[in-house]
């Protein structure tokens, strides 16, 4: 990337981490801006209009969720939520609320790159994925014909578990919570009943992974949702 | 009108807000009116045939049934009425009070006593027996009153079941509110908006409801006390903790640190003397021993939070399969190197439990198996059900705990082996999760080496599923 690479908001009241962050960034070909809580954060985004936000949960002087609701009001850039463990209910409002997405404090490098660039990927998206065919591993979803297979043979899904796989494939590499997966799948009236999901997902992974204890996949996102690890997308 | 309440620790007002209730009395005279009407006219259809003696004790009989239902002074009314009305009536002269025969001057006289006489006998009989009644239910009700009140251990709780069982007694809604002042004394007071006054008014009654205020009185000063001691002593647990915190873990904070410290220093002089791959080998102990840090103080805000009561557990239905998942991602890193193998058994149902405290129990059994067995030794995982319960083991083929009771291994502070790099916090916290999930966790030597620990955990109906789809 040249110097025009994508710009990043970091805001974070700890200093040594906004530093590892832009070291981080910078290396990559980042430009990156900084601020220390929820005030100057919003000051700096409208100056700046960055392209990604690097949210922390923790800010002293402010309300992580009152920030995203406000960011979310005039501005489409992807915000990546960084919360310590513990703080999954947190984190839940503010992905419900339209952050993109979160990492967990310690997270590597790797962890952090791979979350920024689903992130900007699927923000430079307009459109739903338009390709009719969506792959990872050896697994094949056609979306024109509505089939999916695995190593060449079809498998079959009910009419949910394909709609949970297209849904967590459309998303491929970005987390999604409970409530957003059974608003998609199962509408409104179903947003509380995290079991039905909870179901689902485990039949969908006796389908679809070698492993399903250990899925290479569809990632549970303990006490947030799930994701569909994308090709390439392992930190 | 105030009642002391019965008890030295709430010497309190019993303040009761009374509406006489007059309407009963009313029906009373009303039914007594109609009663010596309607025998009246029974009295003149069957004149003709029968005596007026017999008259006479058809009266005495509408006086009787009078009394037995609405007391005394219903009765009394009924008697003045039958004699005026058998003159009236049934004696020459009809239709006028005056009469021709001297005779019956005697036979009112005598009717008008057996009357009165009557009406008091039958009175007195129906308080009686009322009593005997009402004192019946009355100590039915303090002994389940005092029942109730032995399980309870809030204010609101007990203040709100005495309520429901004075409402029962007195048929009416009551409001009793304890109004605290200093020294763990105060104020009981009981209200009876609108309530039937001359029925508290009687003392059988009015006994009862003291007696009930009273043991409400107690439960609520008990109650009290139990909180403060068990305040207390959760402030003597959590400053031991401290104590041992403090003494054993500042050590296990410095080892690292100073490691990290060491290294960063030797890596900033950037001397030539510092080789490649030494530099190399440095940034990757500070990585280490930066991500040991990590673990340690995870483990030990776990523990302060669990120890001080201040976890909740969400427990939700989840497939055993996903904590288990994502705990074996957690752990990859240190699992990298190591045979694995997951056994969930078929048809397992969904287990209610919290799952990021379950995940961070298996992560801490999962450490624990990898820190104290050699690496390469397999690590089995085993999931299943029986009797109920939800188990889960992690078998190990490592050396094995050293010898002593196997429960010693989940005290805080206790190490497997000294050298493990722990601060012996991990099955503790493990313990801790299970105790509060309702569950259990053990400690077995495994035949042909190696540990066993397994979590019980209790099942129950599991929620409604989805209705199944047909395929697509």
């Amino acid at each position: 990337m040249s110097d025009a690479g994508p710009l990043v908001l970091i805001i974070d009241d700890e200093a040594p981490m906004r530093r590892f962050l832009r070291v981080a960034l910078v290396a990559q070909g980042y430009r990156t801006v900084e601020a220390g809580g929820v005030a100057e954060g919003l000051r700096r985004a409208v100056e700046h209009n960055p392209d990604l936000f690097l949210l922390d949960l923790g800010l002293p002087d402010g309300d992580g969720l009152e920030l995203t609701r406000q960011l979310r009001e005039w501005s489409k850039a992807p915000i990546i939520v960084i919360s310590a463990r513990g703080q999954e209910a947190d984190k839940v409002r503010v992905l419900d609320c339209g952050a993109d997405d979160y990492l967990t404090k310690p997270f590597s490098m790797g962890e952090l790159m791979a979350r920024i660039r689903v992130a900007l990927r699927h923000a430079a998206r307009w459109s739903p994925r338009s390709e009719p065919v969506i792959t990872f591993g050896e697994v094949q979803i056609d979306l024109s014909s509505r089939t999916v297979s695995r190593g060449g043979r079809a498998l079959r899904l009910t009419p949910h578990e394909y709609k949970l796989l297209t849904t967590l494939a459309g998303h491929a590499g970005k987390v999604l919570t409970h409530r957003q997966l059974l608003l998609a799948v199962w509408g409104p009236g179903h947003v509380e009943q995290t079991h039905y999901l909870r179901v689902y997902m485990a039949q969908l992974r006796q389908k679809i992974e070698d492993e399903p204890a250990r899925p290479r996949w569809l990632v549970t996102e303990l006490g947030v949702g799930y994701r569909l690890r994308g090709d390439g997308d392992a930190p | 009108m105030s009642l002391r309440a019965a008890s030295p620790w709430y010497p309190g007002d019993l303040t009761m807000v009374i509406e006489a209730r007059w309407r009963r009395a009313v029906a009373g005279y009303a039914a007594a009116i109609a009663a010596v009407g309607a025998l009246t006219a029974l009295g003149v259809i069957i004149s003709g045939a029968v005596e007026p003696a017999d008259v006479i004790m058809i009266y005495l009989l509408g006086v009787v049934a009078i009394a037995a239902r609405f007391g005394r002074g219903p009765a009394a009314a009924a008697a003045v009425l039958s004699v005026a009305s058998f003159d009236f009536f049934l004696v020459p002269p009809f239709f006028t009070l005056a009469f021709e025969d001297a005779r019956y001057a005697i036979t009112f006289t005598v009717m008008l006593g057996v009357g009165l006489a009557t009406a008091t006998l039958m009175d007195r009989l129906r308080a009686t027996a009322e009593a005997a009644r009402s004192r019946e239910a009355q100590t039915a009700t303090l002994l389940s009153l005092s029942r109730e009140l032995a399980l309870l251990r809030s204010s609101p709780a007990i203040l709100a079941c005495a309520e429901r069982h004075i409402a029962a007694t007195l048929n009416h809604p009551v409001t009793l509110t304890a109004e605290p002042n200093v020294a763990g004394a105060g104020a009981l007071s009981l209200r009876v908006p609108g309530g039937p006054a001359d029925e508290i008014e009687a003392p059988a009654l009015r006994g009862s409801l003291e007696a009930m205020v009273g043991i409400t009185a107690v439960a609520l000063q008990s109650a009290a006390m139990a909180e403060e001691a068990q305040q207390s002593e959760l402030r003597a647990r959590t400053e031991e903790l401290r104590g041992s915190l403090l003494s054993s873990v500042s050590h296990d904070l410095r080892t690292p640190l100073a490691s990290i410290t060491g290294a960063a220093s030797v890596l900033l002089q950037g001397s030539a003397s510092v080789d490649e791959q030494t530099q190399r080998e440095l940034l990757q102990m500070i990585h280490e021993e930066a991500a040991r840090l990590e673990r340690l103080v995870r483990n030990l805000l776990e523990m302060t939070r669990l120890s001080a009561g201040a976890v909740r557990v969400h427990k939700e239905w989840v497939p055993i399969e996903e904590p288990i998942g994502s705990a074996l991602a957690r752990a990859e890193g240190r699992l990298r190197e190591r045979p694995l193998t997951v056994a969930i058994a078929e048809g397992m149902p969904l287990v209610p439990l919290d799952v990021l405290l379950f995940e961070q129990l298996l992560l801490n059994l999962l450490e624990n198996a990898c820190r104290y067995t050699p690496e390469g030794a397999p690590i089995e995982l085993r999931a299943a059900t029986a009797a109920n319960q939800a188990i889960l083991e992690i078998a190990d083929r490592g050396p094995g705990a050293p010898p002593g009771p196997r429960e010693a291994l989940f005290e805080r502070f206790t190490r497997g082996r000294v050298g493990g790099g722990g601060v012996g916090l991990g099955l503790a916290i493990c313990r801790a999760i299970a105790i509060a999930h309702g569950g259990a966790i053990t400690a077995e030597d495994r035949p042909g080496g190696g540990m066993i620990f397994r979590v019980t955990l209790p099942l129950a109906d599991a929620p409604p599923l989805p209705r199944s789809e047909e395929g697509a």
